[in-house]
């Protein structure tokens, strides 16, 4: 029995692995590939966890594999750079459940550090990679990769992109189908991946791409849509879709397997056309193999190789490689807004330790978390953003360089608690064991936020919300060997600016202040709202410089022409206090629950509803 | 009738996501082929968010792509005035915009780098687009909470999209919302179709 639901690319993927019967399935949350295992962990019958970061959650699923069983595991492009030390030894071994590796890719860089392209995996590991287009092909073609892996023993790869993770179609979903269970034969010569095993596994992948490459020329995912003209279209996944679109009469190679390439039925499309253009986003990946095989082509002559390649650029690029098509429509003329980029929640834990940092001035180095939003307008506290953890070895590499320098104050490393246990525990390790001077702020608002307030270690409670046991920060860095480890609130404005000025300015010591309160939006603290006495208030705008998203400078109509004083906007503050606290002359009061405050309110604000 | 675009504009937190799947729920059951393209990740906190909503009918090979080319939008959903302005170049000319009217200051404007815009509405009308406003915050509020309006919103495109029918939103509405929410969610949706 089929039916039709509507769901996501990233929810279609979850259904197509539930369906394939996968049993254990891991992740690190990473936009655009979080909701995959969000969707995942919704479906009955099999264990799904987020684990403490990519490589971990790499290694929890070839366990399972090797054991027999499907594995499925999820993260964004940047997120097999940490797994790829076992991503790439794995494939040499052999496969025994089916094994798959959904990517998330980031053209345009909507939410990543970097837009690198996870298909030179492909080549780079030995690893088949498979590219969907739309969520019922995503579908479609996770059931394919679970055969594939098991039909071949190879893990294999699933490029998913921002598009097609984040975008929602009509899709056909089938019942659960567990394979029978393949079970566990110990076997050194297929898993233990060191000499003599690994250089004879190493022959084998030969075997195994040749196969590979047998299967991508039969596969009838990979296939030609007729079309007149001179010029034939190369394309995958939701490029293809955009391609068919704009130029329905256009000959299109529609690929499903960007490695290995079906490469004979491409030089045969070749062949029957005067000219081959390649439609790919970033580099030149298509193109590349294409010439190798000797397949002559045209590409990145007409279409960027970077960021997102929107219908526009399609457009452009294929008009202006002679594709006859017509104009797109005239678009409204508006000229271009202000921009908005995104702030700090009231009520943010990171917002009174990012002013702090900033009043004193310290060198901060800044990582991978909403904090890093520390760096914007009106802050720029952290001047340095790497890799997930990699702030504490470059405050420790940064301390070297200017050790002899009497001027220099030893740099700092911010970070959150899921970047920390994730990539931080070896650095802390690190640091103890070759005596740097290292001193680090820890954001622990127990969640993990910017990907949208997973649960972590910090929590203690898995992916179900079960609680099992949450990571004791200040006792791992004691027993690390840091020695001064100190617990701040970070509501309370001044006692916090006393500690963080103290153990950081300290001198050829090292120090951990661990800030406390947790994340606003996930914990959604609802506290009676502050607002501003206009009569008191001297217009400093001191209170302005926290950045909250409820204060702004406005006109009230009994004070003088020209002046501004501050306003908080009461639908949207939640009463952490830090404005009141920071503000000279006590002009931000906290309300009284049911009571209007007893001030007048701004010209054009007066109370709706 | 060709296939239909739609664009929401909004800023992060304002339930933006959800109200393309209520539309995209409704123009399924209406009996079109949907899709969509919502943009998630760091937009949530107060930055600019966006999704693609296309509809058409299946008969005439529904829809390819989730998105579309600047020019070719037929209705801008915008949550706020700001974000109307800055998506509007996608709409064609007379293309329909549905704005609710309460502004959301960035932090340009919160830190008085820039002024707010001034008559956003004039500024759309006269690049072509025929606009609606709405005072979706005092419709959220009077249906009991100001987190209703994004579905307030719907209320009012649901005007603007007779061939979708509002009766395929209230049934999309009840399948999306959770039970508690629901009443002040139809409320919501019901003032502002009255319009
Ligand atoms: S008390 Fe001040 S800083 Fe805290 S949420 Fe309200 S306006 Fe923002
Ligand atoms: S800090 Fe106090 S005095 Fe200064 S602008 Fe804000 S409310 Fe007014």
């Amino acid at each position: 029995m089929s039916e039709r639901q509507f769901l996501t690319g990233n929810q279609a993927v979850a259904r197509a692995a539930w369906e394939a019967g996968v049993t254990v399935a891991t992740s690190y949350p990473g936009s655009p590939a979080t909701q995959l295992m969000e969707a995942l962990a919704g479906h009955p019958g099999l264990y799904t966890e987020w684990s403490a970061s990519e490589k971990v959650a790499l290694e929890v699923a070839i366990g399972a594999s090797l054991a027999g069983a499907r594995a499925f595991c999820a993260m964004k492009h940047v997120g097999v750079n940490i797994a790829s030390d076992p991503l790439m030894t794995f494939a040499y071994s052999r496969v025994n459940g089916g094994f798959v590796l959904a990517v998330g890719d980031d053209p345009g860089m909507h939410s990543s550090q970097n837009e690198q392209d996870s298909r030179t995996w492909g080549p780079f590991g030995f690893l088949p990679v498979l590219e969907p287009g739309d969520a019922d092909s995503a579908r479609r073609l996770t059931l394919e990769a679970f055969a594939l892996s098991e039909r071949l023993e190879t893990p294999v790869m699933l490029r998913l992109f921002d598009k097609t993770c984040h975008m929602a179609g009509r899709v056909e979903v089938g019942e659960r189908r567990p394979p029978a269970s393949r079970g566990y034969t110990p076997s050194q010569a297929d898993h233990f991946m060191a000499p003599p095993y690994s250089i004879a596994r190493r022959e084998k992948l030969e075997e195994r791409m040749r196969a590979l490459q047998a299967w991508a020329e039969g596969w009838e995912e990979n296939r030609e849509l007729p079309g007149q003209g001179r010029l034939g279209l190369v394309a995958s996944g939701h490029l293809a879709l955009y391609a068919r679109e704009l130029a329905p009469g256009l000959p299109l190679f529609q690929l499903a397997s960007v490695f290995p390439l079906p490469l004979e039925r491409l030089r045969a499309f070749a062949a029957r056309h005067e000219r081959l253009l390649v439609l790919e986003e970033l580099g030149p990946f298509l193109e590349d193999r294409l010439r190798l095989a000797g397949i002559a082509c045209e590409g990145k002559r007409w279409f960027p190789d970077r960021g997102e390649l929107t219908p526009e650029l399609i457009h452009r690029g294929l008009v202006q490689a002679g594709v006859a098509l017509p104009p797109l429509p005239e678009a409204a003329a508006v000229p271009a807004p202000i921009p908005r980029s995104p702030m700090l929640c009231p009520g943010c834990p990171h917002r009174p330790v990012i002013r702090i940092l900033q009043d004193l001035k310290i060198t901060c180095h800044g990582d991978i978390g909403c904090y890093l939003m520390g760096s914007y307008e009106p802050f720029s506290a952290f001047k340095t953003s790497i890799s997930m953890a990699a702030s504490l070895g470059v405050a420790m590499g940064m301390g070297r360089a200017q050790q002899d320098d009497p001027a220099a104050r030893p740099p700092v490393s911010v970070l959150g608690d899921s970047t920390f246990v994730h990539s931080g525990l070896p650095s802390m390790a690190n640091a103890a064991y070759n005596g740097h001077t290292l001193k680090v702020v820890l954001l622990d608002n127990q969640s993990t936020s910017m990907t949208g307030c997973q649960e972590n270690p910090s929590t203690g409670k898995d992916i179900r919300g079960v609680k099992h046991r949450a990571f004791d920060f200040l006792g791992f860095c004691r027993v690390v060997g840091m020695e001064d480890v100190t617990e701040v609130d970070q509501f309370d404005f001044k006692a916090t600016k006393a500690v963080l000025k103290e153990k950081l300015e300290a001198p050829g010591k090292s120090a951990v202040v661990i800030a406390k309160r947790p994340c606003a939006l996930k914990y959604k603290v609802r506290e009676p709202f502050f607002y501003v006495d206009p009569d008191v208030c001297i217009g400093c705008r001191t209170c302005i410089k926290v950045s909250c998203p409820p204060i702004s400078m406005q006109r009230y109509a009994h004070k003088p022409e020209g002046k501004l004083n501050s306003f908080i906007d009461e639908t949207q503050c939640v009463g952490c206090s830090v404005c009141s606290q920071v503000c000279p002359v006590g002009a931000i009061k906290r309300s009284t629950p049911g009571a209007e405050p007893p001030v007048p309110r701004p010209a054009g604000h007066e109370r709706k509803g | 009738m060709g296939v239909k675009n739609l664009f929401f504009a909004g800023v992060g937190g304002q339930g933006l996501v959800l109200s393309n799947q209520i539309q995209a729920r409704a123009a399924l059951r209406a009996g079109f082929d949907v899709k969509t393209s919502d943009i998630y990740g760091l937009a949530m906190r107060g930055g600019s968010v966006y999704g693609y909503q296309r509809f058409g009918v299946l008969a005439e090979g529904g829809v390819l792509s989730s998105t579309f080319p600047a020019g070719a939008g037929d209705v801008l959903v915008s949550f706020e005035p700001l974000e109307a302005l800055r998506w509007a170049h996608l709409m064609r000319r007379g293309a329909r915009a549905v704005v609710n009217a309460s502004p959301v200051y960035p932090s340009a404007v919160l830190l008085e780098k820039a002024p707010y815009p001034r008559d956003v509405v004039a500024t759309l009308a006269g690049a072509g687009l025929e606009v609606t406003a709405v005072d979706a915050q005092a419709i959220a509020l009077r249906a009991g909470s100001a987190k209703l309006v994004n579905v307030a919103l719907l209320g009012a495109l649901a005007r603007e999209l007779p061939e979708v029918g509002p009766e395929h939103v209230r049934a999309a509405i009840r399948e999306l919302v959770p039970a508690a929410m629901l009443e002040a969610n139809l409320k919501a949706f019901e003032l502002a179709y009255a319009g």
